[in-house]
């Protein structure tokens, strides 16, 4: 390995020089053979200053011709700057013209010397004399010259200066600029003057003459042959591609792509070279792109893929670097086009091979065979190894032991190496492919790359993230999701460690929120709380990932409604992962579940962080509107108002704007400025983007027209609202609008008709439950009938029953009957044994199917009507009947747990409602079976804050309160809570608590050791009408025994009442 | 491969020469396993097709004709998942490659991914310009447009 290290080196430094040279025999026409310089020892310099100092000018040229046929270029030179001294006092035409000659080939010596800061020396020299009869030629050395210096430096004034060069190039001056005045036509050699002559005998003059003609090499040709001044041709079509390609280059070096595009144009369409036509549009793709004028680059690339260029080394490396750039630009069609061109090292290689035999062979040079191999520190390299039949060697440099290697073979003997030397980018293409099949919408493609990727590099990081990658395809847009569901829990069970699993755990993540699995998403938990920790470098991404994971999970408990778990997800995640990428949005999102959950004060201060931590976050302006709705719910009104008017005023082309102007009429409408709130509204439907930011506002400016008794203005806005929402309209809800407008004119049968037809026009409808809330004022109304006028409604209803034949506005409309005749219980129970399913029952009428279950202590379909709310109607009002029975289906199954699950979705849904106590009071008795006395004591303690608990739900709670207290043995608080029950809440539940009541406070009377207190209290239980029939009252009966009873029994016959009161004094107690 | 084990068995009978098998050989035609293997499951035969499958040499077409014939048997979407695994790989077989990239077209149309159908057309434009493949793919984009227009008249 060592032996093919050094051969290498060898070959690199030799590859380089003779690419330099390689360039010049293109640029310049010149000898293609030319010998190879040799050193020059320092006797023969000295010799050599001897030489010239005897020689005559003349006889200078004529030895430096010699001298340059031996190949000793800086042998050659003393003596063309000793011409060049000698003669410089000589002004005349022909002297002038040769010491031109002169400057011209010592910039191409220096050249050959690979001294081009001396070339280019040479050439300003020539540039700044006349005659300029090789102007072309010279422009064109110096150009190419100064291209090559400034690569080589990297200074940027050189490729100005090539640009400018080139320009100059293509200018014809006229001939009076570039001859001297006195310059005459040429002369035959007899008729020279001495001064023509430059130096030389006319002997000698000739002899240079006829010997140039048959001089092979031009460099000696044009030393030698100093015949009469003749001005260069034209620049042939290789010249002016060769020119272009170099200015094109410059332009590029210095960034003007848009003055390199004319130059690569030229040589696309000129040059009869396919490599570098192919190279010129790759480059001119590169500029196209760094213009971001994308579809002129693409349609370049398409012709690029027509050619064999990217076969061409050069062209195969730039295709990498614009391609990435296309990708970065997302201009995925011609960025992909590109990177599938990209050739493997290996085919590479391989193609440039059989190229540079063709060469060999030509030139009578043995065939070679390239081996990449790998060397000591495990990077690659190429050895051109001789094809076996030729040597029996499998190393060493071809060309370095062959006298002359033809300057292509040199060049792509370096760029193989330049390939060659590059780190391994196959799998880093593949990978991007795959990316790239993904952006440009080809699924299926992307997803069989990456996993190609991934297959071939398990364990790697690029095989990971192609495999996570090839999962969030399968997900997005293929909807795999079985499939990724079922490759990822087969991962995450078996890796724990690294960026990889985390990323499997988003991927699935992101998999059940496309399904709205958000259950589900709770399965990633366990998975993420057991993986290990990450190795340093691992960190940040790792982190990132993991952090994801929490987000989705915190996100799906918000879209779950499960407010307090979503709160404390999103708190978690801004504790555990601050400064993370989706730290905004879990600001947002933690404030916005505080609000849910009517923690306005931190809720409020949650949207105020926003805007100070992400003054250009996405949610700035929601932060500040849900601001305003924190305000508004903390009765913070005017700062509620100007918020909403800020909001307005900032983001007035937002699609919130419309919910604001909503909120401030609202605001007004509270204030009693009710035209501002009409305005507000009106806005707020003017500016609506949705339908519920079209019809929110509309009731509401019915509710002020309402108070305003407006009933044209009524009539109006709701036609307005049909018209313009048509069948997305809650016309069942602007149906009850018009007949309720009709009844406060006093037209109550009209308004009953025109509630009636609504329904029987929409009630066919199980999705239109603005249906059920005619359905509820009809109820309402037919209370306050007169007989005949509510037998014609029921008369009504009747025939309507008899005439529906759809089975849902059937049910409904025996809805409505049982509810005027109160008959909902009996109604709900037929329709239990009637229908064997309830897929055309409205959610009223499962709601009285629940009712009648409850009454009936039949908890069998429980189950069945909870799931079809929560599958159909999960947002209707009347789902809570259903919650509340499947709930005490539960706990009086003794399944406590499922049965706290079901109060805790109650509760995260209707909170303090009115009717939603039971879920409460369900809680704490569940605490209760579960031995947790004092969470009990809170939960039940709990409901006597709520005022609009007050009643049955009260009666029910102090009952448990005493209870509890008489568990803890503490008999005087639980005298207290019973007391309190039986003579506040005697009147509610029909007296059952208040008479379990009587009976506990007598048993704590009795355990605190007061008989005759006891004895007065079951003596007041029988007093109190409320109680003293209830099966309960037996109890005291038989405790206080026949006599007493009778008396009881006689003086309440009699009309007696009393006013027992049982006191205890806290002393007594003791 | 039963046509070259047939011949390999006379052989070492010596029921035909060397020289003989030779001529022979010359006088039937090529044996061409990709064509042999598309033949046989257009034929509904797909026990043959996978014998000829086997002695595909270029991966490419191999794939081709695998996903060709699982396609045949009707599953649309396995069929994609073959045939996509053609452009995993690093050919320079653009005759084997086009006909892999027209087969995704149409097996994207048959799976109702009109978009994603003309997003894979678009990109043979690009690539195979001046083909039968550039052809074949501009008539797809033709219908597709068409069956996307009278998907969304509907």
């Amino acid at each position: 390995m060592q032996c093919k290290l050094m051969m290498r080196r060898g070959l690199a430094h030799k590859a380089a020089f003779i690419a330099s040279a390689a360039f010049l025999f293109g640029v310049t026409g010149l000898a293609k053979d030319a010998p190879r310089p040799v050193a020059v020892k320092v006797d023969l310099e000295a010799a050599r200053a001897d030489q010239i100092a005897n020689l005559s000018a003349g006889a200078l040229l004529t030895e430096s011709a010699k001298i340059l046929q031996t190949g000793d270029y800086s042998g050659a030179l003393p003596f063309l700057d000793a011409y060049l001294e000698r003669m410089a006092p000589e002004d005349n035409a022909r002297a002038s013209n040769l010491k031109q000659e002169v400057r011209l080939k010592i910039g191409r010596v220096k050249i050959y010397m690979n001294d081009r800061v001396g070339a280019l020396e040479a050439f300003d020299e020539y540039m700044a004399n006349k005659p300029q009869y090789r102007r072309r030629e010279v422009l064109k050395l110096k150009a190419i010259n100064l291209f090559k210096v400034g690569k080589d430096t990297g200074q940027d004034q050189y490729f100005e200066d090539c640009i400018a060069t080139v320009t100059n190039a293509f200018y014809n001056p006229p001939l009076s600029e570039l001859v001297l005045e006195d310059e005459k036509k040429d002369v035959s050699i007899d008729e020279m003057t001495k001064e023509q002559l430059g130096g030389l005998s006319k002997r000698q003059v000739k002899r240079n003459a006829e010997y140039a003609k048959g001089a092979k090499k031009d460099i000696l040709k044009d030393v030698v042959a100093v015949s009469g001044p003749e001005m260069d041709a034209e620049y042939s079509v290789e010249d002016r591609v060769l020119l272009n390609i170099t200015k094109a280059e410059a332009c590029s070096e210095l960034e003007r792509w848009n003055d390199s595009i004319e130059p690569y144009r030229y040589v696309i369409d000129n040059s009869e070279d396919s490599a570098r036509t192919g190279y010129a549009t790759m480059k001119l793709v590169n500029s196209l792109v760094s213009l971001k004028r994308y579809d002129e680059a693409g349609d370049f690339v398409s012709e690029l893929a027509k050619t064999d260029a990217r076969y061409n080394i050069r062209v195969n490396l730039s295709i990498m670097k614009v391609a990435a750039a296309l990708q970065e630009a997302e201009e995925y069609d011609s960025a992909l086009a590109l990177f599938r061109m990209i050739l493997p090292r290996r085919d590479l290689i391989l193609h440039q091979e059989g190229r540079m035999n063709e060469i060999r062979v030509d030139a009578g040079m043995p065939e070679i065979a390239v081996e990449v191999v790998t060397n000591s520190v495990g990077g690659y390299e190429a050895v051109f190894g001789h094809k076996s039949g030729y040597l029996d060697v499998s190393m060493g440099n071809s060309s370095f032991e062959t006298p002359e290697v033809p300057p292509e073979l040199a060049e792509l003997e370096a760029a193989v190496n330049q390939v060659v030397a590059l780190p391994p980018y196959e799998e880093d293409v593949h990978y991007r492919l795959g990316q790239l099949y993904a952006g440009a919408g080809r699924p299926w493609e992307a997803f069989s790359v990456l996993n190609s990727v991934y297959e071939k590099d398990v364990y790697g990081s690029l095989g990971q993230q192609a495999f996570f990658e090839s999962l969030q395809v399968l997900v997005d847009p293929l909807e795999e999701y079985d499939r990724v569901e079922k490759v990822a829990y087969e991962y995450l069970d078996t890796y724990k460690s690294g960026l990889a699993p985390r990323q499997v755990a988003v991927a699935l993540g992101s998999c059940y929120m496309k399904q709205s699995k958000y259950k589900e998403m709770k399965k990633l938990l366990p998975y993420i709380n057991s993986f290990e920790p990450v190795e340093a470098n691992d960190v940040r991404t790792a982190l990132q990932y993991e952090c994801e994971v929490h987000y989705l999970l915190a996100i799906s408990d918000m879209l779950l409604l499960n407010y307090q778990a979503a709160e404390a997800g999103f708190a978690k995640l801004l504790k555990n992962y601050p400064g993370s990428h989706q730290e905004g949005n879990a600001t947002y999102w933690h404030a916005l579940s505080l609000l849910f959950l009517q923690q306005y004060e931190d809720a409020f201060a949650g949207f105020e962080t926003y805007p100070v931590k992400f003054p250009k976050g996405r949610w700035d302006a929601q932060c500040s509107f849900r601001g305003g709705i924190c305000l508004f719910s903390m009765e913070k009104y005017d700062e509620a108002l100007a918020r909403f008017t800020y909001v307005m005023t900032t983001w007035p082309d937002r699609n919130l704007y419309s919910d604001a102007a909503s909120l401030r009429g609202d605001l007004y409408g509270y204030q009693g400025e009710l035209e501002k709130a009409i305005l507000d509204y009106r806005e707020a439907i003017r500016t609506a983007d949705t339908l519920q930011q079209g019809t929110y506002p509309v009731f509401q400016m019915l509710a002020v027209f309402e108070r305003q008794s407006q009933h044209d203005e009524i009539y109006k806005a709701i036609d307005e609202y049909e018209a313009r929402w048509a069948e997305k309209a809650d016309v069942a809800k602007a149906a009850y609008w018009r007949g309720k407008t009709k009844m406060d004119q006093g037209l109550v049968e009209e308004g009953l008709e025109a509630y009636l037809s609504a329904v029987v026009k929409h009630g066919g409808n199980i999705k239109q439950d603005g249906v059920d809330l005619i359905i509820n004022e009809m109820v309402n109304v037919s209370r306050g009938l007169e007989d005949d006028e509510s037998a014609r409604l029921n008369s009504s209803i009747q025939k309507s029953i008899k005439e529906a034949s759809n089975p849902t506005l059937k049910l409904r409309l025996r809805c409505l009957i049982a509810q005027i005749d109160k008959k909902e219980v009996e109604l709900g129970a037929a329709l239990l044994a009637e229908l064997d399913n309830f897929d055309q029952a409205p959610p009223p009428v499962l709601s009285m199917i629940c009712k009648a279950s409850f009454a009936a202590e039949d908890f069998s379909r429980s189950e069945e009507l909870l799931n079809i709310f929560k599958t159909k109607f999960d947002d209707s009002e009347y789902m809570q009947a259903a919650y509340k029975l499947r709930a005490t289906a539960l706990f009086n199954a003794e399944s406590y747990e499922e049965a706290m699950v079901i109060v805790k979705e109650t509760q995260d849904l209707y909170g303090y409602a009115y009717d939603a106590a039971w879920a409460q009071l369900m809680k704490g008795k569940i605490e209760l079976k579960n031995g947790s006395l004092l969470s009990a004591r809170e939960t039940f303690r709990t409901v006597l804050d709520i005022r609009d608990w007050r009643g049955e739900s009260f009666a029910e709670a102090l009952y448990y309160l005493g209870h509890i207290e008489e568990q803890r043995e503490d008999f005087q608080m639980a005298f207290k809570w019973y007391q309190r029950d039986y003579v506040q809440y005697k009147g509610y539940a029909d007296g059952y608590w208040a008479a379990e009541c009587y009976l506990a406070s007598a048993r704590c009377l009795e355990k605190m050791g007061f008989a005759d207190k006891q004895r007065d209290t079951y003596r007041a239980m029988l007093f109190d009408k409320y109680v003293n029939k209830l099966p309960q009252a037996k109890a005291a009966r038989n405790a206080l025994g026949g006599t007493v009873v009778s008396e009881i029994d006689t003086l309440l016959a009699s009309g007696v009442t009393t006013n027992i009161t049982v006191t205890i004094k806290a002393e007594e107690a003791q | 491969m039963t046509r070259m084990l047939i011949l390999s068995l006379l052989m070492i009978c010596g029921t035909v020469s060397a020289q003989e098998s030779a001529v022979s050989a010359d006088l039937l035609p090529e044996y061409d396993p990709f064509a042999e293997a598309l033949t046989a499951i257009d034929a509904g035969k797909y026990e043959l097709a996978t014998e000829h499958i086997e002695e595909i040499e270029d991966p490419v077409a191999k794939i081709y004709a695998q996903s060709d014939m699982i396609h045949a048997k009707g599953d649309v979407k396995a069929a994609m998942e073959e045939v996509c695994k053609a452009l995993a790989l690093d050919s320079s077989n653009q005759q084997s490659l086009g006909k892999c990239e027209i087969l995704i077209v149409n097996l994207y149309i048959e799976l109702g991914m009109l978009t994603e159908a003309d997003n894979a057309a678009r990109q043979i434009v690009l690539l195979y310009g001046d083909t039968e493949f550039e052809n074949e793919a501009n008539a797809l984009r033709s219908k597709i447009a068409t069956m996307k227009k009278a998907t969304e008249s509907k």
